[in-house]
């Protein structure tokens, strides 16, 4: 995956983040933010400016057209910020090249990338409802809230996954 | 200046993500009505609790100097009480008998009014220092005068004190009759008890029953006559047994003295004139 296939998948699932999955709201509660997946797809060596640039502009859109400035913005800056450590944490240490491979699930094999994708949703999730109650006061609607959605998100952002590794093995066929 | 900018180049994007981190705290502030008032409410509540201590422990240091206020006025508070209650006493004061009697006997005499400034009881030899000297015109040998009766005679005088011999002095001598007949004698205190003193020299043909007043003679001239000493309270034979001794219970109460009036007259001075011609003169005979 080359960086102008990246920012082509990352205006397209922006695109159907506001245009569908915005609107899905189930029983109140679970959103699903598919933008993150563009954030988690960046290599280890990539500039961390770019890495916080890039998160920034995705949360900054996704805010403009969900009516929540800041919201998404926030919590995409800080996923940017984090990124590198979780996918370090995840990404074998032994191998030389491993700091130049798009994470996916053929490069970091399925288990690992799933705990990658469900780590890094967690973190979004909590972060991202957190700021938009701005108490712990209801703090159940919350939890339910971030649980939700942090399964939600990871379900679409694997589901997504795995047809791009099915269509990429297709294309090496 | 290469290190400051080589530590940027490395932590730089550590600015850039504070930068955009507080850029989309400020959007969700500015544009998000419900994240504001929550915000706004806690920093509100914050910043309320801090001034709350902070005023506290201004407060807190203030104390030392609200303390001394509080004293310097507590002072001021007790002397103007003091003052005060002062004034009432004179206001409500009853005068009795014995007040109204010796000032019937003092007209024609002029006063200087004075106050005690301290007094002792418990000795052979009491004084009293009184707050008007020469300056005020008291002069040695003029009578003291409380409002219960004799006080004493003035003894020494500085020029805004005087010392006072009172009744209660083993030295002192007061010229004193029995009210209603003509015999005199001398007032004399021997100790003890401060509201009692003797008179002696009484003849004994006198006939002098209990509660008898007793005043000064006016033969002095130090005091005028007919001032109120005390009532005689026990007549008993002289250890000369020559004479009587009265047993007098004194009017004036000098555990409670306070006010008193120095008394003069102008003729005390050719009474002294005149005992002065007969020393001239019997120093000649001799």
């Amino acid at each position: 995956m080359n960086t102008i296939k990246h920012i082509l998948l990352s205006l397209l699932i922006l695109a159907v983040q506001v245009l569908v999955l915005n609107h899905v709201h189930i029983m109140g509660y679970a959103i699903p933010m598919l933008c993150i997946y563009p954030i988690l797809l960046f290599p280890l060596e990539t500039a961390r400016w770019k890495v916080l640039l890039f998160s920034f502009a995705m949360g900054f859109l996704t805010d403009m057209f969900s009516n929540t400035p800041g919201l998404s913005s926030a919590t995409f800056t800080l996923i940017g910020m984090i990124q590198p450590h979780l996918l370090g944490f995840f990404l074998p240490h032994e191998e030389e090249s491993a700091s130049s491979v798009w994470p996916s699930f053929s490069t970091l094999g399925g288990l690992t990338f799933t705990r990658y994708v469900l780590l890094a949703t967690l973190i979004q999730s909590i972060c991202f409802f957190v700021l938009e109650s701005f108490s712990f006061s209801n703090y159940q609607h919350l939890a339910i809230s971030a649980a939700s959605s942090w399964a939600l998100t990871s379900v679409f952002i694997l589901a997504v996954e795995s047809i791009r590794s099915g269509s990429s093995k297709d294309e090496r066929k | 200046m290469q290190a400051l900018l080589a530590f940027l180049k490395k932590y730089f994007y550590w600015l850039l993500f504070l930068g955009l981190e507080a850029f989309s705290v400020m959007l969700l502030f500015w544009f998000n009505t419900y994240q504001a008032s929550a915000w706004y409410t806690a920093a509100n509540s914050v910043a309320g609790r801090v001034n709350g201590w902070y005023a506290e422990a201004v407060s807190y240091i203030n104390l030392k100097q609200a303390n001394t206020q509080l004293t310097a006025q507590n002072t001021y508070l007790q002397t103007q009480v003091a003052a005060l209650r002062e004034e009432l006493d004179k206001v409500n004061r009853k005068e009795g008998i014995n007040e109204r009697s010796v000032r019937d006997s003092l007209k024609g005499y002029e006063m200087i009014h004075a106050r005690v400034i301290s007094n002792s009881l418990h000795k052979e030899k009491n004084y009293i220092v009184i707050n008007k000297g020469e300056a005020d015109g008291v002069k040695v040998d003029m009578g003291v005068v409380g409002g219960g009766g004799v006080v004493g005679i003035v003894f020494l005088t500085s020029s805004h004190y005087s010392l006072v011999l009172p009744v209660l002095h083993v030295k002192s001598n007061i010229s004193c009759r029995v009210r209603h007949s003509q015999y005199f004698g001398s007032l004399q205190w021997t100790g003890g008890s401060t509201t009692t003193a003797y008179l002696y020299d009484i003849p004994r043909y006198a006939r002098i029953g209990k509660g008898a007043f007793v005043e000064t003679s006016g033969y002095s001239a130090i005091f005028p006559p007919g001032i109120f000493v005390g009532r005689v309270t026990e007549v008993s034979n002289a250890p000369d047994g020559l004479s009587l001794q009265l047993k007098v219970n004194l009017g004036t109460d000098f555990a409670n003295l306070t006010d008193v009036d120095v008394v003069y007259t102008h003729h005390k001075a050719q009474v002294d004139g005149l005992y002065r011609k007969l020393d001239e003169f019997e120093t000649k005979k001799k």
